[in-house]
């Protein structure tokens, strides 16, 4: 088993210039449509992966860098503010990429080590699918799991 | 006058055209029909125990006139095997009580059905048809072959039963009593014939299978001697010794001498019979006209085609014919063999005439066991076991139809058990139509709505009541009441969505007028949205559309959704006004209030909860689990509770990750044996998950605002926040779209209307 077994091909893209009030746009209609939303790949004018776009990243990227308001009217504002900003300022880019061979021993490795929403499957600079979390986890899961170790105890 | 001559012209065109092309396809389908229904109308009247030379006649006259007068281009009339049976049941024991000729009895019968067939066609009620469900057809077609099958084994066995028992199972028992009095020849040829039957489609679908079986059999008997009178009781018996076959027909065209005028007992008692078979007759037609006409795509009217099977029957008892219907062999037969117009028919019926001319003789040689082992074969197809599986899966109703059908025709008199196939299928049709289905919409962030099962929305200030089905006058005020469930303390306004409902204006008026005065009653606002033009004519008469107010109706609109959509406005807008009104000081602060996005509005009530007494085993089977069932990938966090059901911490999938992957090294996992990996996996399965698992989560409840939201999972890097109530029990979570959902929600924001520009 490796990341091209585990490996969602479809997925949403977004540019890196796009404003933060795009990618919320993007995000908030990709979930009414049923999208999996929680990781976007980000590419550059050449098309290639410039990084990630997460629930969490846009959440922060929002809330800006100072103190958040305690008023809704005044953090609100401050949102809007922060509409200005590119997906360039808050996308994740230090996330390691795989590719299609890579095994899932690694991807677990790489997983048990640091939270990344999910790892972008490359063929050269192209991002050709998505491994999530939730992926991986499944895969562990799968392969420690025996009949015998499944179920719950239940004690008293 | 042009017109006439525009039209000769056009007429003239067709039939050469015709002339051209389509006649040869038709005269050979027609004699395909002939080779295989000759035997097959034969053995039909031997179904009811008439002599086979009226089965012939049935062919030939009723085909012809129903073919000329009905509505289907490929439809093939004559003698049926379940009229056939029919007719036997219903005449049986009438010639004792009377003093009169079987035939006659039989003859007056087929005017009786021509005439009830042919009035429902100009009364225009071919309509009706399509209330009759089609498990009748199947149940009441497959009781018939069980019946037939039985009723031939004595014909088979070459037994003559000296009385005709009454019931059908006595028919069996009586056969098997006799059995030991069995014709050996008539045995032979039976089984000769069945075997026959079986083989000769196998080597080539296209050979007329019971053609050959009778000119075999019958061949072998003539050349035997087995029909040599000078046998005795030993003797096979054959078609001449019913009836002989004359190749000529003087003797066919006569008045059916009952006609005048009619014993009127006889026909009081034939009545009920002749209306059941009149109706078999009809739906057995147009089921089979239907299923070619879904094929050939010719538009098919059933009027026509009543009015059709009617003066077949009703100008063929005139004829020495008895009640036919539409073949479906005979039909399929002629559509496949390239049948291109009702002179296909046509063609049959000369085809079979020219058969009675120049075989007559030879017919008369065919054995009667012959026949019986061609019904034989006919009844085994009749019941059409995969059609009878596939109903009895499909639902308790078709079901419950089918099998009461096939029930009543092996036990009761047939007339009646059509009748009660027909009920019991309008008593299903009544069930499934007289019904009201409720649901709620709701509305959700973008734009659009949810449809969710009736009660099952949240509470709101709106409830929005989706009215689909038929509503039928006793039904309307129930169902006001079954209305009112879906109200709780929150409810201000109350949207009834009509479009989809069926009902006529009066009805749906009175369940209106009732409804909105309960709700009135309640101080509860009602708006009315999918108002068709009908029920708007009978509110405006009724003074209800003043009383409901103009404002609050939304009429029909060929958009989907958008009588609702302003319905939908409407209700909120009312909604605000009476907040307006209750808090008529401080408005700006009200307004200011009402778009405070809380805890509350935006989070996910749904969520997976898990004791903390258990291990990481546990856990990981668990949360993959619910992997299974889920669509997204997103990541999810399990939330573990004491034992008295409070919040001890939270567990998400790296947590888990880092137990499961722990013992990993760097330099090895590039190639590693997937059991090695699955046993370094499994290492720290049964340590306890509390080690693993967060516990300084932010308190958050209900009433937390967004912005306090979005800075507690800033400061403590929880992604997912559990919302607690008082007791410390957490009964929801927020998570970064659900924080997201909020921001859009406060800053009134339209997602599709913000997409990225390319």
């Amino acid at each position: 088993m490796n990341a091209k077994d585990l490996m969602t091909p479809r997925f949403l893209r977004v540019s890196t210039e796009h404003s933060l009030r795009e990618a919320l746009g993007m995000v908030l209609y990709g979930e009414a449509k049923g999208y999996d939303t929680a990781g976007i790949v980000v590419i550059d004018q050449e098309g290639d992966l410039a990084g990630i776009l997460t629930h969490a990243a846009l959440v922060q990227g929002l809330a800006g860098e100072g103190e958040v308001p305690a008023e809704q009217v005044a953090f609100l504002q401050s949102v809007e503010v922060q509409f200005g900003k590119t997906i360039a300022d808050i996308m994740e880019t230090e996330m390691p990429r795989v590719t299609a061979d890579t095994p899932v021993a690694e991807l677990i490795f790489l997983m048990s080590r640091n939270k990344y929403e999910c790892l972008p499957v490359m063929e050269e600079a192209r991002v050709i699918g998505l491994v999530y979390v939730s992926d991986i986890f499944r895969a562990a899961a799968q392969l420690a799991l025996t009949p015998e170790t499944e179920g719950i105890v239940l004690d008293g | 006058m042009k017109l006439p001559e525009w039209h000769m012209a056009t007429s003239r065109e067709k039939s050469l055209r015709y002339l051209r092309s389509d006649l040869k396809a038709d005269g050979v389908a027609g004699l395909t029909v002939a080779v295989m229904g000759v035997p097959q109308a034969m053995a039909y009247a031997v179904i009811a125990e008439l002599p086979p030379i009226y089965g012939l006649y049935t062919s030939m006259i009723t085909c012809v006139v129903a073919a000329l007068l009905g509505s289907s281009s490929h439809l093939v009339t004559g003698p049926t095997n379940a009229i056939c049976m029919v007719i036997l049941s219903l005449t049986t024991h009438l010639p004792e009580k009377y003093g009169l000729d079987r035939f006659q009895i039989v003859l007056l019968l087929t005017f009786m059905v021509g005439a009830v067939q042919l009035s429902l066609g100009l009364l225009r009620m071919g309509g009706i048809i399509r209330y009759v469900s089609h498990s009748v057809v199947i149940g009441f077609t497959a009781g018939a072959g069980i019946l037939i099958g039985a009723n031939q084994i004595k014909n088979l066995a070459g037994i003559h039963l000296k009385e005709r028992p009454e019931r059908f199972y006595e028919v069996v028992v009586e056969t098997f009593r006799h059995l030991p009095e069995c014709n050996y020849y008539a045995l032979i040829i039976g089984f000769l014939t069945i075997a026959l039957l079986i083989v000769v489609p196998r080597i080539n679908r296209r050979l007329p299978g019971a053609f050959i079986a009778v000119v075999v059999t019958g061949g072998l008997a003539y050349l035997m001697g087995w029909h040599d009178p000078e046998l005795g009781v030993a003797k096979l018996e054959i078609v001449k010794d019913i009836e002989p076959i004359k190749a000529s027909f003087a003797r066919m065209f006569q008045l059916p001498e009952l006609l005048a005028p009619p014993p009127l007992g006889l026909v009081r008692e034939l009545g009920v019979g002749a209306g059941a078979l009149a109706i078999l007759g009809l739906i057995e037609a147009a089921s089979i006209a239907r299923s070619v006409a879904t094929q050939s795509r010719q538009r098919l009217n059933f009027n026509k085609e009543f009015i059709g099977q009617g003066a077949g029957n009703l100008i063929g008892s005139f004829f020495s014919c008895f009640a036919g219907s539409g073949s479906f062999t005979r039909t399929a037969v002629c559509f496949k063999s390239g049948g291109v117009t009702r002179m296909a028919a046509i063609f049959s019926a000369c085809w079979t005439a020219l058969t009675i001319l120049l075989l007559a003789d030879m017919a008369n040689y065919i054995p009667k066991a012959s026949l019986a082992g061609i019904l034989v074969v006919i009844a085994y197809t009749m019941v059409d076991k995969r059609r009878l599986v596939s109903t009895w899966r499909s639902s308790r109703q078709s079901r419950a139809v089918l099998f009461g059908t096939l029930a009543a025709t092996l036990v009761l008199p047939l007339e009646y058990a059509i009748i009660i196939g027909v009920v019991l299928s309008l008593l299903l049709l009544l069930h499934a139509t007289g019904k009201t289905d409720l649901t709620q919409l709701v509305a959700h962030d973008g734009s659009g709505y949810d449809e969710v099962p009736f009660n099952r929305a949240p509470a709101s200030e709106v409830v929005t009541v989706n009215m689909e089905g038929d509503l039928y006058f006793a039904a309307a005020e129930d169902l006001d009441y079954e209305m009112l469930s879906c109200l709780t303390p929150k409810t201000r306004v109350v949207i009834l969505r009509m479009k989809r409902l069926r009902t006529v204006g009066s009805t749906a008026m009175s369940m209106l007028e009732h409804f909105w005065k309960i709700l009135r009653k309640r101080n509860i606002s009602l708006v009315v949205c999918g108002i068709e033009e009908e029920l708007k004519g009978v509110m405006t008469g009724s003074g209800l559309r003043k009383q409901i107010g103009e404002q609050n109706i939304f009429y029909a609109d060929n958009r989907l959704f958008q009588s609702t959509e302003l319905a939908m406005a409407r209700a909120w807008s009312m909604v605000e006004m009476e907040r307006r009104r209750l808090e008529p000081k401080d408005g700006a602060k009200a307004a200011a209030k009402r778009d405070i996005v809380l805890a509350e509005d935006i989070l996910t009530p749904r969520l997976l909860r898990f004791g903390n007494q258990h291990q990481v085993r546990e856990a990981t089977w668990l949360v993959s689990e619910m992997y299974k069932r889920l669509k997204s990938r997103g990541s999810r966090k399990l939330f573990l509770q004491d034992r008295e059901g409070r919040l001890y911490g939270g567990l998400n999938l790296w947590d888990l990750l880092a137990a499961l992957g722990s013992e990993l090294d760097e330099s090895e996992v590039r190639r590693m044996q997937p059991e090695v990996l699955a046993d370094k996996l499994r290492a720290r399965f049964h340590e306890p998950i509390t080690d693993l698992c967060q516990t300084d989560l932010p308190e958050v409840n209900a009433h937390t605002s967004l912005p306090e939201l979005v800075r507690l999972t800033r400061e403590s890097g929880t992604q997912v926040l559990p919302v607690c109530d008082e007791d410390g029990c957490i009964n929801g979570l927020v998570s970064q779209i659900d924080l997201l959902k909020g921001i859009g929600q406060g800053l009134g924001f339209r997602p599709e209307h913000e997409l990225p520009k390319a």
